[in-house]
């Protein structure tokens, strides 16, 4: 499938293995007890080729790190719904996918459990991205679609972007595992608005 | 804040204050007039301690707030504050949420009550809460200063419960018009987007303005109301 870019380039054989080599610290010693020195020993590299790679040394280091796990949580997500050919599929589908994706993702879930202070202002800026990420993929879809003629692409665009980031974290009283309730959702609460009903 | 004004009623608060109480009524030897004004003297310093814990976010933000500023504020000791909250500051915060959550849907309630117009009603309940959101002082400036200790709120399993708590809170804010199970689904689905186009406003929406939010609600949400009433599954229930 072809490379989607969010954020940074296609990254290089060394800096691929420095973010993994932190990622998988990050599993062990978690965010704040994370230094450069020991990413270096744990990818054995020096520090300066680190620093070479993220002058701005851990807080760097880390946003990219969870640039790159974000990234390649969307584009594992886009390859999975590549096969849908209509919108609501895509939609039912990838909800249940990312969700699934989220909740088994191990490292994430670790620092979540135990220092979520540490994790959350990145994460915000990330879903920042991420919106603006699925805000852009729903806008290509829309072209698909006959948007009827009071519609504005980009307000349903970012409408269905916020909503769909907003229900993959927190589902509320939506079980993500069921298709039907999914389906219900989708149709209801995010797509009703390209085919409203006749009303009643 | 809605008002600084109690919300509670007697009721509510011997539930809250469930274990200071006996404790009290027990040393007079309960005499019934006297606990009364037992009752009412610690209604009053409950009040006056968590308002003057919003006093103090809306101050000094969540992280230089201390108990001995909160004491400062009521005008009360530190023995009576931590025999009223005895795990501390995030106790008041709770009873301030608390208070915060009963008095906003109080609110919204009674301008739904009389209204005619489901889309209207839609409408208006994403106004004012957006509005007293925003115009929250105490939570703006914890936004603020200490967006560290707000956002764990605002994902994963506190969202979750954010959001059935609202909907429960909310489910007959709709009555008029939706059935209980329709009425849960439409709260939380509300509660969701003033959540997210507050958190981050940068968007096309503008959550200020009473007759786009209209235009939005005509346009996003009355199409999938009409869908849920027509689903099988949500008329059974």
């Amino acid at each position: 499938m072809k490379r989607l870019s969010v954020g940074s380039a296609v990254p290089n054989d060394t800096k691929t293995k420095i973010l993994r080599g932190a990622l998988d610290l990050i599993s062990k010693v978690g965010i704040s007890k994370l230094t450069v020195e020991e990413v270096a020993l744990n990818c054995d590299v020096s520090r300066m080729t680190i620093y070479r790679y993220f002058p701005k040394g851990k807080d760097q280091l880390l946003s990219e790190v969870i640039a790159a796990e974000a990234f390649e949580w969307l584009e594992q997500l886009m390859e999975h719904v590549s096969c849908y050919d209509n919108f609501e599929d895509v939609a039912v589908y990838g909800l249940m996918f990312a969700r699934r994706k989220l909740l088994e993702h191990r490292v994430l879930n670790k620092i979540l459990e135990e220092e979520p202070e540490a994790l959350l202002p990145m994460l915000t800026i990330e879903a920042n991205r991420i919106i603006a990420f699925i805000h852009l993929y729903v806008v290509t879809q829309l072209f698909k679609v006959k948007l009827s003629e009071n519609l504005n692409a980009d307000e349903v665009a970012e409408y269905l972007a916020r909503m769909l980031l907003s229900v993959v974290i927190s589902p509320g009283s939506w079980d993500l595992t069921q298709e039907a309730e999914v389906r219900l959702l989708v149709r209801t609460q995010f797509l009703a608005v390209l085919n409203p009903p006749e009303p009643s | 804040m809605v008002s600084n004004q109690a919300g509670f009623t007697k009721k509510d608060y011997s539930v809250t204050l469930g274990f200071g109480f006996k404790e009290t009524s027990s040393k007079t030897g309960s005499v019934s007039d006297t606990a009364e004004t037992q009752i009412d003297v610690l209604i009053s310093t409950f009040d006056r301690i968590v308002n003057a814990g919003f006093e103090c976010l809306a101050k000094y933000g969540y992280a230089k707030t201390s108990m001995d500023d909160i004491a400062k504020e009521a005008k009360c000791s530190r023995a009576t504050l931590y025999r009223l909250f005895p795990n501390g500051k995030d106790e008041i915060i709770s009873s301030l949420v608390e208070k915060g959550t009963t008095d906003l849907f109080i609110e919204l309630e009674s301008i739904t009550k009389s209204l005619a117009d489901l889309n209207e009603a839609i409408a208006l309940v994403l106004l004012v809460a957006a509005k007293e959101l925003n115009g929250n002082i105490a939570l703006q400036k914890v936004i603020q200063c200490d967006p560290e200790y707000i956002l764990p709120n605002l994902v994963f399993e506190n969202m979750d419960t954010i959001l059935l708590t609202a909907a429960e809170s909310g489910s007959s804010l709709f009555e008029n018009w939706l059935n209980r199970e329709l009425s849960l689904k439409l709260t939380e689905w509300l509660t969701r987007i003033v959540l997210t186009y507050i958190s981050s406003p940068k968007g096309q929406i503008k959550f200020n303005d009473y007759e786009a939010i209209r235009d939005f609600v005509k346009t996003f949400i009355e199409p999938g109301i009409q869908l849920m009433k027509l689903n099988p599954r949500s008329q059974n229930q």
